[in-house]
Protein backbone atom coordinates (compact mmCIF):
# COMPACT_ATOMS: atom_id res chain seq x y z
CA UNK A 1 0.00 0.00 0.00
CA UNK A 2 1.14 3.52 -1.02
CA UNK A 3 2.53 5.01 2.08
CA UNK A 4 2.00 8.62 1.52
CA UNK A 5 -1.92 7.40 0.91
CA UNK A 6 -2.62 5.72 4.33
CA UNK A 7 -0.58 8.87 5.26
CA UNK A 8 -3.13 11.43 3.97
CA UNK A 9 -5.95 9.16 4.84
CA UNK A 10 -5.18 8.72 8.51
CA UNK A 11 -4.49 12.34 8.73
CA UNK A 12 -7.42 13.48 6.34
CA UNK A 13 -10.30 12.64 8.31
CA UNK A 14 -8.52 13.82 12.00
CA UNK A 15 -7.56 17.64 10.45
CA UNK A 16 -7.63 18.17 6.43
CA UNK A 17 -10.98 16.83 6.73
CA UNK A 18 -12.59 16.43 10.27
CA UNK A 19 -16.24 15.63 10.03
CA UNK A 20 -17.17 18.10 12.39
CA UNK A 21 -15.39 20.58 12.36
CA UNK A 22 -14.63 21.32 8.59
CA UNK A 23 -17.24 19.11 6.89
CA UNK A 24 -19.81 19.96 9.18
CA UNK A 25 -21.13 16.62 8.93
CA UNK A 26 -23.13 15.07 11.90
CA UNK A 27 -24.50 18.13 13.19
CA UNK A 28 -27.10 16.28 15.54
CA UNK A 29 -25.18 14.12 17.82
CA UNK A 30 -22.85 16.67 18.07
CA UNK A 31 -25.41 19.10 19.74
CA UNK A 32 -27.29 16.59 21.40
CA UNK A 33 -24.78 14.23 22.60
CA UNK A 34 -21.67 16.92 24.21
CA UNK A 35 -23.76 18.12 27.78
CA UNK A 36 -20.56 15.89 29.23
CA UNK A 37 -17.43 14.61 28.18
CA UNK A 38 -18.16 11.06 28.94
CA UNK A 39 -21.67 10.78 26.60
CA UNK A 40 -19.56 12.68 23.87
CA UNK A 41 -16.74 10.79 24.23
CA UNK A 42 -18.70 6.82 24.09
CA UNK A 43 -20.90 8.83 20.87
CA UNK A 44 -17.49 9.12 18.81
CA UNK A 45 -16.10 5.63 19.96
CA UNK A 46 -19.47 4.22 18.98
CA UNK A 47 -19.66 5.86 15.65
CA UNK A 48 -16.10 4.93 14.92
CA UNK A 49 -16.95 1.68 15.52
CA UNK A 50 -19.61 1.40 13.15
CA UNK A 51 -17.46 3.46 10.69
CA UNK A 52 -14.78 1.31 10.28
CA UNK A 53 -16.63 -1.78 9.66
CA UNK A 54 -18.89 0.22 7.78
CA UNK A 55 -16.20 0.68 5.46
CA UNK A 56 -14.74 -2.44 5.30
CA UNK A 57 -18.15 -4.37 4.30
CA UNK A 58 -18.88 -2.07 2.10
CA UNK A 59 -15.17 -2.10 0.42
CA UNK A 60 -15.79 -6.12 0.35
CA UNK A 61 -18.82 -5.71 -1.56
CA UNK A 62 -18.14 -2.64 -3.65
CA UNK A 63 -17.70 -5.30 -6.78
CA UNK A 64 -20.66 -7.20 -5.82
CA UNK A 65 -23.41 -4.34 -5.43
CA UNK A 66 -25.15 -3.20 -7.96
CA UNK A 67 -25.24 0.79 -8.47
CA UNK A 68 -28.79 0.56 -8.41
CA UNK A 69 -29.36 -0.62 -5.26
CA UNK A 70 -26.16 0.36 -3.40
CA UNK A 71 -27.93 2.82 -1.00
CA UNK A 72 -30.53 0.43 0.48
CA UNK A 73 -27.45 -2.26 0.33
CA UNK A 74 -24.85 0.54 3.06
CA UNK A 75 -28.03 1.24 4.72
CA UNK A 76 -28.71 -2.49 6.05
CA UNK A 77 -24.55 -2.67 6.21
CA UNK A 78 -24.72 0.19 8.68
CA UNK A 79 -27.43 -0.89 10.47
CA UNK A 80 -26.23 -4.05 11.28
CA UNK A 81 -22.95 -2.37 13.00
CA UNK A 82 -25.47 -0.16 14.83
CA UNK A 83 -27.63 -2.49 16.24
CA UNK A 84 -24.12 -4.68 17.46
CA UNK A 85 -23.15 -1.41 19.46
CA UNK A 86 -26.66 -1.15 20.87
CA UNK A 87 -26.77 -4.69 22.01
CA UNK A 88 -23.27 -4.37 23.41
CA UNK A 89 -24.01 -1.47 25.13
CA UNK A 90 -27.31 -2.45 26.62
CA UNK A 91 -25.38 -5.94 27.97
CA UNK A 92 -22.17 -4.19 29.43
CA UNK A 93 -22.78 -0.44 30.04
CA UNK A 94 -26.52 -0.12 31.01
CA UNK A 95 -26.53 3.16 32.88
CA UNK A 96 -24.99 4.78 29.81
CA UNK A 97 -27.29 3.32 27.54
CA UNK A 98 -30.17 4.14 28.39
CA UNK A 99 -29.08 7.91 28.14
CA UNK A 100 -27.82 7.98 24.46
CA UNK A 101 -29.99 4.76 23.59
CA UNK A 102 -32.26 7.32 21.04
CA UNK A 103 -28.99 8.75 19.76
CA UNK A 104 -27.31 5.85 19.24
CA UNK A 105 -30.24 4.42 16.83
CA UNK A 106 -29.81 7.28 15.04
CA UNK A 107 -26.06 6.53 13.72
CA UNK A 108 -27.47 4.82 11.05
CA UNK A 109 -28.92 8.22 9.48
CA UNK A 110 -25.42 9.63 10.38
CA UNK A 111 -24.50 11.48 7.27
CA UNK A 112 -20.74 10.98 8.03
CA UNK A 113 -21.23 7.31 7.77
CA UNK A 114 -22.90 6.97 4.52
CA UNK A 115 -21.07 9.72 2.96
CA UNK A 116 -17.81 7.71 4.02
CA UNK A 117 -19.18 4.76 2.51
CA UNK A 118 -20.50 6.32 -0.76
CA UNK A 119 -17.61 8.76 -1.19
CA UNK A 120 -14.52 6.53 -0.41
CA UNK A 121 -15.09 3.03 0.97
CA UNK A 122 -17.23 2.61 -2.51
CA UNK A 123 -14.36 2.98 -5.09
CA UNK A 124 -10.75 2.13 -2.35
CA UNK A 125 -9.30 -1.09 -0.52
CA UNK A 126 -10.80 -2.61 2.29
CA UNK A 127 -7.68 -1.83 4.65
CA UNK A 128 -7.56 1.69 3.61
CA UNK A 129 -11.28 2.04 3.84
CA UNK A 130 -10.67 0.89 7.00
CA UNK A 131 -7.81 3.17 8.23
CA UNK A 132 -10.45 5.88 6.89
CA UNK A 133 -13.00 5.12 8.82
CA UNK A 134 -10.94 5.45 12.11
CA UNK A 135 -9.30 8.46 10.87
CA UNK A 136 -13.05 9.73 10.43
CA UNK A 137 -13.96 8.34 13.69
CA UNK A 138 -11.15 9.48 15.85
CA UNK A 139 -11.14 13.33 13.96
CA UNK A 140 -15.34 13.00 15.18
CA UNK A 141 -14.64 11.58 18.57
CA UNK A 142 -12.58 14.69 19.27
CA UNK A 143 -14.15 16.96 18.00
CA UNK A 144 -16.94 15.95 20.00
CA UNK A 145 -15.09 15.26 23.37
CA UNK A 146 -13.72 19.23 23.12
CA UNK A 147 -17.27 20.74 22.70
CA UNK A 148 -18.19 18.21 25.90
CA UNK A 149 -15.67 19.63 27.75
CA UNK A 150 -16.75 23.09 27.47
CA UNK A 151 -20.04 22.17 28.10
CA UNK A 152 -19.95 20.25 30.98
CA UNK A 153 -17.63 22.75 32.56
CA UNK A 154 -20.16 25.94 31.82
CA UNK A 155 -23.18 23.82 32.21
CA UNK A 156 -21.93 21.90 35.25
CA UNK A 157 -18.93 22.93 36.63
CA UNK A 158 -17.61 19.57 36.46
CA UNK A 159 -14.80 17.90 34.34
CA UNK A 160 -15.89 14.32 33.48
CA UNK A 161 -18.42 14.17 35.92
CA UNK A 162 -16.41 15.41 38.66
CA UNK A 163 -17.17 18.65 40.25
CA UNK A 164 -14.83 21.08 39.82
CA UNK A 165 -15.02 23.37 43.64
CA UNK A 166 -15.20 27.04 42.75
CA UNK A 167 -17.28 27.18 38.91
CA UNK A 168 -20.84 27.04 39.85
CA UNK A 169 -23.19 25.53 37.10
CA UNK A 170 -24.75 28.32 35.15
CA UNK A 171 -28.11 28.22 34.31
CA UNK A 172 -29.33 27.36 30.41
CA UNK A 173 -25.97 27.02 29.58
CA UNK A 174 -26.80 23.42 29.07
CA UNK A 175 -29.68 24.17 26.72
CA UNK A 176 -28.98 23.15 22.33
CA UNK A 177 -28.55 27.48 21.84
CA UNK A 178 -25.70 27.13 24.09
CA UNK A 179 -24.44 23.77 22.25
CA UNK A 180 -24.76 25.50 19.21
CA UNK A 181 -22.78 28.61 20.02
CA UNK A 182 -19.85 26.21 21.56
CA UNK A 183 -19.61 24.30 18.19
CA UNK A 184 -19.50 27.57 16.45
CA UNK A 185 -16.73 28.83 18.28
CA UNK A 186 -14.84 26.04 18.53
CA UNK A 187 -15.38 25.68 14.62
CA UNK A 188 -13.88 28.99 14.08
CA UNK A 189 -11.09 28.63 16.24
CA UNK A 190 -10.01 25.20 14.38
CA UNK A 191 -10.27 26.41 11.16
CA UNK A 192 -8.60 29.62 12.18
CA UNK A 193 -5.69 27.80 13.68
CA UNK A 194 -5.70 25.30 10.73
CA UNK A 195 -5.62 28.55 8.15
CA UNK A 196 -2.78 30.18 10.14
CA UNK A 197 -0.47 26.66 9.78
CA UNK A 198 -1.56 26.57 6.15
CA UNK A 199 -0.17 29.95 5.35
CA UNK A 200 2.99 29.52 7.45
CA UNK A 201 3.80 26.46 5.58
CA UNK A 202 2.99 28.32 2.30
CA UNK A 203 5.55 30.84 2.97
CA UNK A 204 8.13 28.33 3.83
CA UNK A 205 7.67 26.60 0.67
CA UNK A 206 7.40 30.17 -1.31
CA UNK A 207 10.61 31.44 0.64
CA UNK A 208 12.49 27.84 -1.04
CA UNK A 209 11.26 28.95 -4.84
CA UNK A 210 13.49 30.80 -6.92
CA UNK A 211 10.93 33.28 -7.65
CA UNK A 212 10.69 35.11 -4.38
CA UNK A 213 14.36 35.93 -4.79
CA UNK A 214 13.52 37.25 -8.07
CA UNK A 215 15.94 35.55 -10.06
CA UNK A 216 13.27 33.90 -12.15
CA UNK A 217 10.89 35.14 -14.25
CA UNK A 218 7.17 34.64 -12.84
CA UNK A 219 6.39 32.47 -16.32
CA UNK A 220 9.77 30.08 -15.89
CA UNK A 221 8.75 29.29 -12.22
CA UNK A 222 5.50 28.21 -13.46
CA UNK A 223 7.08 25.85 -15.96
CA UNK B 1 -41.47 -8.52 -20.36
CA UNK B 2 -38.20 -7.48 -21.82
CA UNK B 3 -35.10 -9.68 -19.93
CA UNK B 4 -32.35 -7.76 -20.44
CA UNK B 5 -34.01 -4.79 -18.64
CA UNK B 6 -35.01 -7.56 -15.50
CA UNK B 7 -31.94 -8.92 -15.44
CA UNK B 8 -30.18 -6.19 -13.14
CA UNK B 9 -33.60 -5.63 -11.23
CA UNK B 10 -33.69 -9.16 -10.17
CA UNK B 11 -29.97 -9.09 -9.26
CA UNK B 12 -30.39 -5.85 -7.13
CA UNK B 13 -32.90 -7.82 -5.22
CA UNK B 14 -31.04 -10.61 -5.09
CA UNK B 15 -28.09 -8.80 -3.75
CA UNK B 16 -29.84 -6.61 -1.38
CA UNK B 17 -31.71 -9.77 -0.06
CA UNK B 18 -28.37 -11.74 0.84
CA UNK B 19 -26.63 -9.28 2.46
CA UNK B 20 -30.12 -8.55 4.82
CA UNK B 21 -29.75 -12.60 5.45
CA UNK B 22 -25.93 -12.46 6.50
CA UNK B 23 -27.12 -9.61 8.76
CA UNK B 24 -29.77 -11.19 10.01
CA UNK B 25 -27.68 -14.00 11.05
CA UNK B 26 -24.79 -12.13 12.42
CA UNK B 27 -27.32 -9.92 15.02
CA UNK B 28 -28.63 -13.52 15.69
CA UNK B 29 -25.65 -14.09 17.25
CA UNK B 30 -24.87 -11.19 18.68
CA UNK B 31 -28.15 -11.35 20.29
CA UNK B 32 -27.54 -14.81 21.95
CA UNK B 33 -24.31 -13.38 23.31
CA UNK B 34 -25.64 -9.83 24.47
CA UNK B 35 -29.51 -11.18 25.68
CA UNK B 36 -30.43 -9.29 29.13
CA UNK B 37 -33.04 -9.48 30.47
CA UNK B 38 -34.48 -7.01 32.01
CA UNK B 39 -36.08 -8.14 34.88
CA UNK B 40 -33.51 -9.80 36.15
CA UNK B 41 -30.90 -7.00 35.42
CA UNK B 42 -33.49 -5.02 37.16
CA UNK B 43 -33.28 -6.69 40.13
CA UNK B 44 -29.81 -7.20 39.87
CA UNK B 45 -29.49 -3.45 40.11
CA UNK B 46 -31.75 -3.19 43.11
CA UNK B 47 -29.49 -5.60 45.32
CA UNK B 48 -26.33 -3.72 44.53
CA UNK B 49 -27.61 -0.33 44.83
CA UNK B 50 -29.10 -1.45 47.70
CA UNK B 51 -26.56 -3.71 49.08
CA UNK B 52 -28.25 -6.05 50.36
CA UNK B 53 -27.26 -9.56 50.95
CA UNK B 54 -30.62 -11.46 49.85
CA UNK B 55 -32.72 -11.82 46.72
CA UNK B 56 -35.22 -9.43 45.71
CA UNK B 57 -38.74 -10.79 44.62
CA UNK B 58 -40.66 -8.66 41.99
CA UNK B 59 -43.90 -7.58 43.23
CA UNK B 60 -44.97 -5.41 40.83
CA UNK B 61 -43.58 -5.39 37.29
CA UNK B 62 -45.79 -3.26 35.37
CA UNK B 63 -46.07 0.10 35.06
CA UNK B 64 -48.81 1.66 37.81
CA UNK B 65 -49.56 5.64 37.56
CA UNK B 66 -49.75 6.83 40.97
CA UNK B 67 -49.90 10.56 42.71
CA UNK B 68 -47.20 12.96 40.33
CA UNK B 69 -45.23 9.39 38.94
CA UNK B 70 -45.78 5.83 38.28
CA UNK B 71 -43.61 2.99 39.75
CA UNK B 72 -42.28 0.85 37.07
CA UNK B 73 -40.85 -1.95 39.18
CA UNK B 74 -41.14 -2.78 42.92
CA UNK B 75 -39.71 -5.84 44.58
CA UNK B 76 -38.85 -6.74 48.29
CA UNK B 77 -36.26 -8.66 49.88
CA UNK B 78 -37.56 -10.26 52.24
CA UNK B 79 -34.35 -10.96 53.51
CA UNK B 80 -32.59 -7.74 54.50
CA UNK B 81 -36.33 -6.26 54.96
CA UNK B 82 -35.35 -3.69 51.68
CA UNK B 83 -38.59 -2.05 49.71
CA UNK B 84 -36.84 -1.26 46.19
CA UNK B 85 -38.74 1.55 44.06
CA UNK B 86 -38.03 2.38 40.51
CA UNK B 87 -40.11 5.30 39.78
CA UNK B 88 -41.03 7.44 36.99
CA UNK B 89 -41.42 11.06 37.09
CA UNK B 90 -41.21 14.25 34.13
CA UNK B 91 -38.99 16.73 34.72
CA UNK B 92 -39.96 20.09 32.39
CA UNK B 93 -36.46 20.39 31.71
CA UNK B 94 -35.25 16.56 30.60
CA UNK B 95 -38.69 15.01 30.19
CA UNK B 96 -38.92 11.25 31.89
CA UNK B 97 -36.80 10.85 34.93
CA UNK B 98 -36.31 7.54 37.03
CA UNK B 99 -35.17 7.10 40.19
CA UNK B 100 -34.88 4.42 42.41
CA UNK B 101 -35.56 4.61 45.98
CA UNK B 102 -34.95 2.30 48.86
CA UNK B 103 -36.94 1.81 52.16
CA UNK B 104 -36.63 -0.25 55.20
CA UNK B 105 -38.20 -0.32 58.28
CA UNK B 106 -40.81 2.62 56.53
CA UNK B 107 -37.84 4.99 56.05
CA UNK B 108 -36.01 6.20 53.05
CA UNK B 109 -32.53 5.11 52.95
CA UNK B 110 -31.35 5.63 49.90
CA UNK B 111 -32.00 7.35 46.89
CA UNK B 112 -30.29 6.74 43.25
CA UNK B 113 -31.06 8.84 40.18
CA UNK B 114 -31.95 6.63 37.43
CA UNK B 115 -32.64 7.41 33.52
CA UNK B 116 -33.24 10.43 32.43
CA UNK B 117 -31.49 13.70 29.90
CA UNK B 118 -31.74 16.06 33.32
CA UNK B 119 -28.33 17.34 33.52
CA UNK B 120 -28.95 19.39 36.67
CA UNK B 121 -28.96 16.54 38.67
CA UNK B 122 -25.58 17.19 39.48
CA UNK B 123 -26.47 20.37 41.21
CA UNK B 124 -29.02 18.30 43.30
CA UNK B 125 -26.25 15.93 44.09
CA UNK B 126 -23.43 18.81 45.00
CA UNK B 127 -26.15 20.13 47.06
CA UNK B 128 -26.96 17.43 49.05
CA UNK B 129 -30.83 17.76 48.08
CA UNK B 130 -31.55 13.60 48.53
CA UNK B 131 -29.91 13.09 51.97
CA UNK B 132 -32.69 15.26 53.64
CA UNK B 133 -35.34 12.82 52.81
CA UNK B 134 -33.07 9.89 54.54
CA UNK B 135 -34.72 8.84 57.95
CA UNK B 136 -37.70 10.32 58.06
CA UNK B 137 -40.91 9.06 58.88
CA UNK B 138 -42.63 8.09 55.64
CA UNK B 139 -46.14 9.69 57.28
CA UNK B 140 -44.21 12.81 57.34
CA UNK B 141 -43.49 12.88 53.53
CA UNK B 142 -47.05 12.08 52.41
CA UNK B 143 -49.40 13.17 50.51
CA UNK B 144 -47.44 15.58 48.76
CA UNK B 145 -43.62 16.58 49.62
CA UNK B 146 -43.20 20.78 50.06
CA UNK B 147 -40.03 21.70 51.34
CA UNK B 148 -36.94 22.95 49.58
CA UNK B 149 -35.90 22.87 46.44
CA UNK B 150 -32.05 23.90 44.81
CA UNK B 151 -31.96 27.04 43.23
CA UNK B 152 -31.33 27.22 39.99
CA UNK B 153 -32.58 23.31 39.40
CA UNK B 154 -36.09 23.70 40.73
CA UNK B 155 -37.54 21.78 37.61
CA UNK B 156 -35.34 18.67 38.84
CA UNK B 157 -35.84 18.85 42.23
CA UNK B 158 -39.43 18.98 41.54
CA UNK B 159 -38.86 15.98 39.50
CA UNK B 160 -36.95 13.84 42.08
CA UNK B 161 -39.78 15.10 44.83
CA UNK B 162 -42.55 13.86 42.37
CA UNK B 163 -40.49 10.54 42.12
CA UNK B 164 -40.15 10.09 46.39
CA UNK B 165 -43.82 11.38 46.61
CA UNK B 166 -45.28 7.99 44.07
CA UNK B 167 -42.69 5.52 45.84
CA UNK B 168 -44.03 6.78 49.47
CA UNK B 169 -47.85 6.77 48.56
CA UNK B 170 -47.67 3.51 46.98
CA UNK B 171 -45.55 2.37 50.07
CA UNK B 172 -48.43 3.78 52.65
CA UNK B 173 -50.97 2.64 50.85
CA UNK B 174 -50.05 -1.09 50.12
CA UNK B 175 -46.80 -2.00 52.66
CA UNK B 176 -47.62 0.60 55.39
CA UNK B 177 -47.03 -0.85 58.86
CA UNK B 178 -46.93 -4.11 57.37
CA UNK B 179 -43.43 -4.11 57.07
CA UNK B 180 -42.66 -4.95 60.90
CA UNK B 181 -45.87 -7.21 61.62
Amino acid sequence: MNKQKVKETLLGGFIKNNPTFVLVLGTCPTIAMTTSLFQAFAMGVATTFVLIFSNLFVSLLRNVIPDKVRIPCYIVIISTFVIIVQMVMRKYLPDLYGTMQAFIALIVVNCIILARAESFASCNKPLLSMLDGLSMGLGFTCALSLIGIVREFFAGGAFAGMAIPGFPAMSGVGASAFGFIVFGCMMALFNFVMQKINEKKERAKRAVLPLSTGEVEPMEAVK
Amino acid sequence: MDRAKMKPILQGVLVLALIALCSGLLLGFFNKLTYVDPLQSTLDGFREDSGAKGEFTMVVDERIEIGPGAIVYYAVSEQDGIHAFLTSSQSKRGGEFQMFVYIREDKIYKIVVGENNDEYVVNLEKAGFFEQFYGVELSKLDPQLGGDFVTGSTYTSNAVKDGIDTAVQYYNENVGGKAHE
